[in-house]
């Protein structure tokens, strides 16, 4: 071998080796990384901050758009307590996403479908998620279709426990969310049935949340 | 002869008091007579009591008033009323009555208590054939016109206008009248028999001090600031419209004179003068319904009105309505009106419903102001501003521009503190609440309100029992005069010292 071949052959191999070591930083060692976080610290964890949490309740939450990833995490969610005045808290297991809005979305569409056995959605039957948007300053726009609204029985009662179910969902699983805004068919609308000032986005609101049933 | 408006008002005490005890008394009492008109004579009918909504007569009464005749039938345990030769034959416990070959349905079974036998009003149906003339029955009125008696209905409306003020007087059926003067009263004289008249909307002391219907007369009582009235259009026989001038140089109102009433006239500086009832809902937005089908919007719409009625005759205070039919009102026209128009206290009527069929009871809301950015400090409003404006002397002064959005902000104190005295006012008259009965909220038709401003959920109406009472006309009665006593009560509570 000349020592020209050498040379050449060296710096194949270099520069093979490289190329090798860039692409398992890039590809592979990002991936292990998420992997591992979600499975010893959830990212939605503040259950604390309602207080009492009623026993968690496995369920089979198919996702639309059925993400690949299979992984879940246990969110609180709100249904409407047994005296009929109030929401409870109730921990459902709800498929994980990386992005926040993401995160945002499958908790509210599990806050929309049908409420688990032996519990009352405060929202209306068919009610369906249209769009979800996150601004800089921690608010959250709610797109919902105009179901909210058409078949919602009425009665400031049962609109504040439609809306607070909603807004509390976000708020207390996802702490950089801090008020929702609902819009009804793409729009800003005043009151979903006349009563709740929807203009603006609403805070928290433990007020409607009764610990114990 | 009716007095209908414009009575001195009494103490805020007093009036508490008067409201209080007939609240109390409302359950026994028997309800108000009947006015019977005919073209030759107006008499009274008592009315023995109620039931359900159903008024109900003495029928030996209802014999003796139209000269029949009646007899028990011991065997078959009814009684027979006979006309001449005609018979009706009455069954206790029965709602349709025998006349002649005839069966005829009435609104409420025949009762026997003791010795007295009770019927419907609506018997003196079965007796117009009979009696071969027609009878017309007005519950609300509480007036029956027998015969040929023509008794127009009047609805009596105040404007304010540039040159004073405008009195107008609705007239159905249409019907042929002479207006004429003499002194401070005007005469509406109207070709009947004699007049139903409903209560005056607005009553600006200044310009009307009394208006009563006496036969077919309306005697309008000017009030101090008139020196002339002229009628517009008198063709218009479905409409009266009476201008009432006022004098060119006054100035200041004058008090109208005291009517006979021996107390001492109280200081209107420090009171709820004007009140403004918004019926929730209304028109294609029915609000809640109950399972049998009563809807939200009708029960604010009769319990607004009926508390109208309390408020303008007992209190004299001014009310208005944000929709006294069933029409849609925009939201924000509704704290409009209040605004508009000066009010004192904005109330909106509203009734509830939970996914819960047990849950019952009544709550008052007030606007959390922390959904707004939070309270107030004192003395300021968030995102007010000052404006310089000219005045006519010449220069300028500065005013504060309130931003309509946030116009309840500086009041949410008040507006909770009114909601307090309405929620003592209806724990003491024996109401159930919801478990939580005084909550604040971001409420959409009191933010706009520049004044104090509650909600009252009457009941649910998911709840058989409150929608049952909700709508009974009796229990509508009952929720006005409660809330009425409210407004008593708030007039020194919610204006005593701060204004």
């Amino acid at each position: 071998m000349t020592p020209t071949a050498r040379v050449w052959t060296y710096l194949t191999v270099g520069v093979a080796g490289a190329a090798l070591g860039v692409w398992l930083v890039i590809l592979w060692l990002p991936g292990w990384l998420v992997t591992a976080r979600p499975t010893s610290t959830p990212t939605a964890t503040p259950v604390a901050q309602v207080g009492q949490v009623a026993p968690v309740e496995p369920m089979e939450t198919p996702a639309s758009g059925a993400p690949t990833d299979s992984r879940r995490i246990s969110a609180t969610l709100f249904y409407v307590a047994p005296s009929g005045d109030a929401l409870i808290p109730v921990e459902i297991n709800v498929p994980y996403a990386a992005a926040p809005a993401e995160q945002a979305r499958r908790i509210v569409e599990r806050q929309l479908a049908a409420a688990p056995g032996g519990r009352t959605s405060a929202i209306p039957a068919g009610t369906t998620l249209r769009a979800l948007f996150l601004t800089s300053r921690g608010e959250a726009f709610v797109d919902v279709s105009r179901d909210i609204v058409t078949r919602h029985p009425g009665g400031s009662l049962s609109e504040s426990l439609t809306v607070y179910a909603i807004v509390n969902a976000l708020t207390v699983n996802l702490p950089d969310i801090t008020a929702v805004q609902l819009l009804v068919d793409g729009r800003e609308v005043d009151t979903l049935v006349g009563h709740l000032d929807l203009r603006r986005p609403l805070g928290r609101a433990t007020r409607w949340v009764r610990r114990t049933p | 002869m009716m007095l209908l408006l414009i009575r001195p008002l009494t103490s805020a005490l007093l009036a508490a008091g008067v409201l209080l005890a007939g609240v109390a008394a409302a359950r026994t009492q028997a309800p108000a007579p009947y006015r019977v008109v005919a073209t030759d004579a107006t008499r009274t009918l008592p009315i023995a009591r109620l039931s359900g909504s159903t008024d109900m007569v003495a029928l030996d009464v209802l014999v003796q008033f139209f000269g029949l005749t009646m007899r028990e039938d011991a065997r078959t345990g009814g009684v027979v009323v006979s006309v001449q030769s005609q018979r009706v034959v009455l069954t206790a416990g029965q709602a349709t009555v025998a006349s002649g070959r005839r069966l005829m349905s009435l609104s409420a079974p025949v009762v026997k208590e003791g010795t007295t036998w009770l019927v419907p009003i609506d018997f003196l149906r079965v007796l117009d054939p009979l009696l071969g003339r027609r009878s017309e029955i007005r519950r609300a009125s509480r007036l029956i016109v027998l015969g040929d008696a023509t008794v127009p209905r009047l609805t009596l409306r105040v404007e304010r206008t540039a040159a004073g003020g405008r009195l107008i007087v609705g007239v159905e059926p249409e019907t042929a009248t002479r207006v004429t003067r003499a002194g401070n009263q005007v005469t509406i004289r109207f070709q009947a028999t004699a007049l139903d008249v409903e209560s005056l909307a607005e009553a600006p002391t200044d310009l009307l001090t009394a208006v009563r219907a006496d036969g077919p007369t309306l005697l309008v009582d000017l009030g101090p600031t008139v020196s002339n009235v002229r009628q517009d259009d008198p063709r218009n026989e479905s409409r009266v419209t009476l201008d009432l001038i006022g004098e060119p140089n006054a100035t200041s109102i004058r008090r109208p004179p005291d009517f006979g009433a021996s107390l001492p006239a109280p200081d209107l500086s420090n009171t709820v003068r004007t009140v403004v009832l918004d019926p929730g809902h209304g028109g294609s937005d029915v609000g809640r319904r109950s399972q049998d089908g009563l809807e939200e919007k009708s029960i604010t719409l009769a319990v607004a009105q009926r508390l109208k009625a309390v408020l303008e005759s007992r209190l004299g205070v001014r009310v208005l309505l944000t929709r006294d039919t069933d029409v849609e009102v925009a939201i924000d026209r509704r704290a409009a009106l209040a605004n508009n128009n000066k009010a004192d206290v904005f109330i909106s009527l509203h009734a509830n419903g939970s996914p819960s069929q047990s849950l019952r009871g009544w709550q008052v809301q007030s606007l959390d102001p922390a959904d707004y950015g939070g309270a107030p400090n004192p003395g300021s409003t968030p995102e007010t501003a000052s404006l310089s404006v000219p005045v006519v002397a010449g220069g300028t002064r500065l005013i504060t521009a309130v931003p309509w959005h946030l116009a309840q902000i500086p009041h949410t104190r008040q507006s909770a503190t009114l909601a307090q005295v309405m929620a003592t006012h209806l724990s003491e008259a024996g109401l159930p609440s919801q478990p939580t009965p005084v909550v604040q909220a971001p409420l959409r038709v009191l933010v706009g309100a520049n004044m104090p401003a509650v909600l009252i959920e009457l009941g649910l109406l998911s709840n058989a029992q409150d929608a049952a009472l909700l709508g009974d006309a009796q229990f509508q009665d009952t929720l006005a005069e409660i809330l009425a006593a409210v407004i008593a009560d708030a007039r020194s509570d919610l204006f005593g010292r701060n204004r």
